[in-house]
Formats: structure tokens, sequence, C-alpha cells
């Protein structure tokens, strides 16, 4: 495997085929090895290999990512098929993870990386405006709700919840390409600057607070009473979920109604990871169970 | 409408992973896999391995089951060699023989030389039964690891395994080109990556795992881990080496 991905390098014009390769590699727990190779002179490379599934649909909306969203994004630099691998190549940031601490800190650190998140909202929410392609919100739902009211690995209370939903809430939600999983461990920073990872599901929903929802949640400990807690709180000042507010201005959305939808963001995001791990989807079923009852 | 296709995670259980970590070098099209043990049964490859040829081989001092070649198929081979005979295989039979934690608990069994020499003459017959572009792949105790000390055999002082820098060393001495030695990380029970011994490469995953736990180190522990990832000093720390390394053409 580890020769395909040399071949890839050569062929993206990424590393001389005389280079010596050093490799760090993860696995994760589903089926895609990530690899951090470097190529001895300083220069690194994040790819990721996978035998089970394309990574092509990954690196086109990688790439409009790193369009829209040039300073909050690695840079994809090739795609390719090799031997039943697709394999997917970005340049490689110098980055640690972002904690909780680290974006609810009172001090200019913490202010930065808030700034360079409601920043990251605002180019969002300006971008839709150009935004041909994106998603229509009463598609999107009608499918996440046909989904998830027919498949036996949904919870029935799960499944309730998504037939009795009145098709005119997200009537009036703005429509801006959402990340689509935006949560903490999605997040990293270089020196000061914020980056964004893991655009798979960029622009597959362009349901307005989506990403703020899963964010605020992120912050708030991922559970259904962190989820209780956005929905029940008007005021989110002096709550790790502070920046809600700001960032739904900044996507013309009300607040209230932002606070309303918020099981109807999660039932969103339990459609996008229908596909992912049994673990995953269970603690996003038990998430939503518990929020309901 | 889409269906619900929950993904399988082809590297869920433990076995699944160690074994994609034995895959992630290996050369396209392998026909022929040597496992090489001391224990009873072998501990990475089965009769599910991707190899025309799977030979598990049990390294003792008295041989009971010599190698007779069973013919061709999936279903895994088993014979015994001597400790310290050349291997009963043809030359450049195999692409891939792996030593899952082979040298060190041979390095165990013949006490009297030291580990990088049983090590090298180990590699040697490798290399033998190795096809011109095969790989050898394996892990073992990392010599320098604190942790390594405590699962050291009680009846020898010394821990019988390879460090960091004589790992690859011995790996080039015994003919092979191409080689890399890694941590296994976070260990035997949760494989879940291999970081380069490389300084730059060692400091930048480690330095990324010690940021994730900040919030739960208090500053002077946090202070101490930072200047040993800057030192690049996990590398010596973490207690399982990974390694491989090619056979030239």
């Amino acid at each position: 495997m580890l020769r395909f991905v040399r071949e890839a390098l050569v062929k993206a014009g990424a590393v001389s085929p005389q280079a010596r390769l050093i490799h760090n590699v993860r696995l994760t727990t589903e089926s895609t090895l990530r690899l951090d190779v470097g190529d001895g002179t300083g220069s690194w490379f994040h790819v990721k290999a996978c035998r089970e599934r394309s990574l092509a649909e990954e690196f086109d909306r990688f790439r409009l990512a790193r369009e829209r969203f040039p300073a909050y994004t690695a840079e994809p630099i090739a795609h390719t098929c090799l031997a039943g691998w697709s394999i997917l190549i970005a340049r490689a940031v110098e980055h640690v993870p972002v904690g909780v601490s680290d974006l609810a800190s009172p001090g200019s650190s913490g202010a930065s990386l808030r700034r360079q998140l409601i920043g990251f909202l605002a180019a969002a929410q300006a971008s839709a405006k150009a935004d041909i392609l994106r998603q229509d919100n009463e598609t999107f739902m009608r499918e996440a709700v046909a989904c998830l009211a027919t498949s036996p690995a949904v919870s029935p209370p799960l499944r309730d919840l998504a037939l009795s939903l009145d098709p005119t809430v997200w009537g009036d939600i703005p429509a801006i390409s959402q990340h689509g999983n935006l949560v903490l461990n999605n997040l990293a920073r270089a020196g000061d600057r914020l980056l964004i990872f893991d655009w798979k599901d960029y622009g597959v929903t362009a349901l307005a607070g989506l990403d703020i929802c899963l964010f605020a949640l992120s912050m708030a400990g991922m559970d259904a009473a962190g989820a209780a807690a956005i929905q029940r709180k008007e005021n989110p000042a002096g709550q790790l979920w502070a920046f809600a507010r700001e960032a739904c201005a900044t996507s013309e959305l009300p607040y209230d109604t932002f606070r309303a939808l918020v099981p109807v963001y999660l039932l969103a995001f339990r459609y996008l990871k229908r596909n992912c791990s049994e673990e995953i989807r269970a603690r996003l079923d038990t998430m939503l169970g518990e929020l309901l009852t | 409408m889409s269906i619900e296709t929950p993904a399988v995670g082809v590297y869920a259980t433990c076995e699944a992973q160690l074994r994609a970590l034995y895959q992630i070098p290996t050369p396209p099209g392998q026909a022929a896999v040597l496992e090489l043990r001391l224990g009873d049964a072998g501990r990475v490859v089965d009769d599910t391995w991707p190899a025309d040829l799977v030979v598990s081989c049990r390294l003792t001092d008295t041989i009971t089951q010599p190698w007779k070649p069973a013919g061709l198929g999936r279903r895994v081979q088993t014979c015994e060699a001597a400790y310290d005979a050349p291997l009963p295989f043809a030359a450049d039979t195999f692409d891939l023989v792996i030593l899952h934690h082979t040298l060190d608990e041979l390095a165990s069994v013949l006490s009297q030389r030291s580990s990088q020499q049983v090590a090298e003459d180990c590699l040697r017959r490798v290399a033998h039964v190795l096809r011109p572009g095969g790989l050898v792949v394996g892990c073992g105790l990392n010599r320098s690891s604190p942790r390594a000390w405590c699962e050291r055999p009680r009846a020898t002082r010394r821990v019988r395994a390879l460090g960091v820098y004589s790992c690859r060393n011995v790996l080039h001495r015994s003919g092979f080109a191409e080689a890399e030695v890694f941590n296994l990380l976070p260990g035997l029970d949760n494989p879940r990556g291999l970081s380069s011994v490389d300084a730059q490469a060692s400091r930048i995953t480690f330095r990324r795992a010690l940021e994730a736990s900040r919030a739960s180190l208090g500053t002077a522990g946090y202070l101490a881990r930072r200047i040993v990832v800057g030192l690049s000093l996990n590398r010596f720390i973490e207690n399982v080496l990974f390694y491989w390394g090619y056979k030239p053409c």
C-alpha cells in the first residue's frame, strides 16, 4: 500500500521519485488509513487511503471548501486510484488540537479563535449568495425524514419524531452550505490560525444553523443534557456556547428559531451519519431519545 | 432516497488493526507469507490472510514437525525449525516474513549472545528465504523503554530487545534496505497507529497527543511533557517498536 502512496505523491508532483519518505500512520475505527508523509526536507503531506469506498467526492468537496475558505483549510493536492486504493493527498499543516478550554479562554488567544470561528460562519453565509449548487433544504429534509422513518436501524422514538415533523418548520431556514460535522475534533490551530478538517460532508446540506448547533453541542458535552440546555437557555451569554447567538446573527437565523430547531438539526446530523459505525449511530440515537423524553 | 448502509469498520477489532498495520508496507500481489514464532500459535496470520501460501513456522530447540509443503492453498501450513539453524525453505520463497515479537523472544532463549547478534543472525536467515523486493516486518519491545524493563524476563537482568537505533542498524547490517522503525501506539492491545522514530515525525505525533490531553494535566505536568516532546524523547519511552525492511532487488 505504501508503494501506491509513494506513486500517488510522485504522480501529483509532491515529492521526487528518489525522496526518502517518513511515515506516521493512523488507523480509524472505520475503513480509512491516515498517513502523515514527510519527504525529509521538511514538507509533510496528509494522505487518506481507503479500499472500501472512493474518496473522489470527498476530494471534490474538500477542493470546493478550500476555494471558499482558504484561510481555514489545508490545501488539497490530488486524488488518485491505484490498485483498488482510493488515495487523497493534501498538504499537511503542523497543528495542535483545539479544546473547550482554548475556545472558552477569556484571553486574547481564545478571543482570536472565537473571532475566526464567527469569521468562518460569515464567509459561509457570504458564499451562499453565489452558491448555485447548494442543496435545497426541503429536498434534503424530505430525504432525511424518509430515510430515518423507514430504516430498521433507527430507534422507534426517532422514527416517530421524523414522521411527526411539520415540513413547514424548515421552509424558512436560510440555505447556506454546511460543513456537516463541525465538532471540536475537526478543529485545530496552527499558531494563531484556526483550521477546520474533514470536509467530506461539506455542502451535503444547506440547513443553516446545523454547524452552529453541532459546534455548540460539542462545546456543551455532546450529550442530551447539553442539547436540552442549548434549547432551554434564551440567552447563551456566559455559557460555553455563547458564540451561538452572534453566529446565528451572522447566518441571518433568529436565535429563538435556532433553539427550536435543535431536534431537527440532530435528526439531520443523524441522517448524515447514517453510514457511520454503529457506535456513532447508537450514541446519536441515545442523545436524541433522551432529548425527546 | 439514500439507504442506510452502516459501514462495517474494517479496522474495528484489535486483530484487524494489527493485521492492517502488518499489511501497510506489503507489496501488491503477495504470493507467499511466512510467520516465524516461538509460541504455540501464530498471532498475526490466519487462513484469511490474502496470500496464496501462508506458512506459520515455530522456532524451537526440538523439531517435531519438519517442513513438508502441502501444496498451494489458503490454509495456514505449519512447521517447526531449529532456533539457530537455517530456515527449512528454499531461497527466495517468500514475499513477506512476519516477526511478531520473534526477535526479542528469540534473544531471551539464546541469552548467551547479545540481542543484536541474535536479531542479525535471524534476519540474515530471513533475508535468504525472501524474494528480492520482499519484506520483513515485525515488532518487539523497545530496549530503552521503562515499561519494557518491567516486562523483561525474570531470569535476566537486561531487556533482551532492540532499541530505536539498533533496530534500524541491525536491519541494514542484515542486508535490508529502506528500513523504517516506528513506535506502535498506543500499544499491542489497541494498535491504532505507527509513529516514525525520526525525531521530527516523533515530535509531530506526540505534540498532538500532548495537546489533546492538555486539559487533564496540571501546568507542571504539561511543561515537563512538553520538554520531553520537544527533545523527541517519547520514541525512547514507548514500549513497542514496529519495523520493516525490504530485501534489495
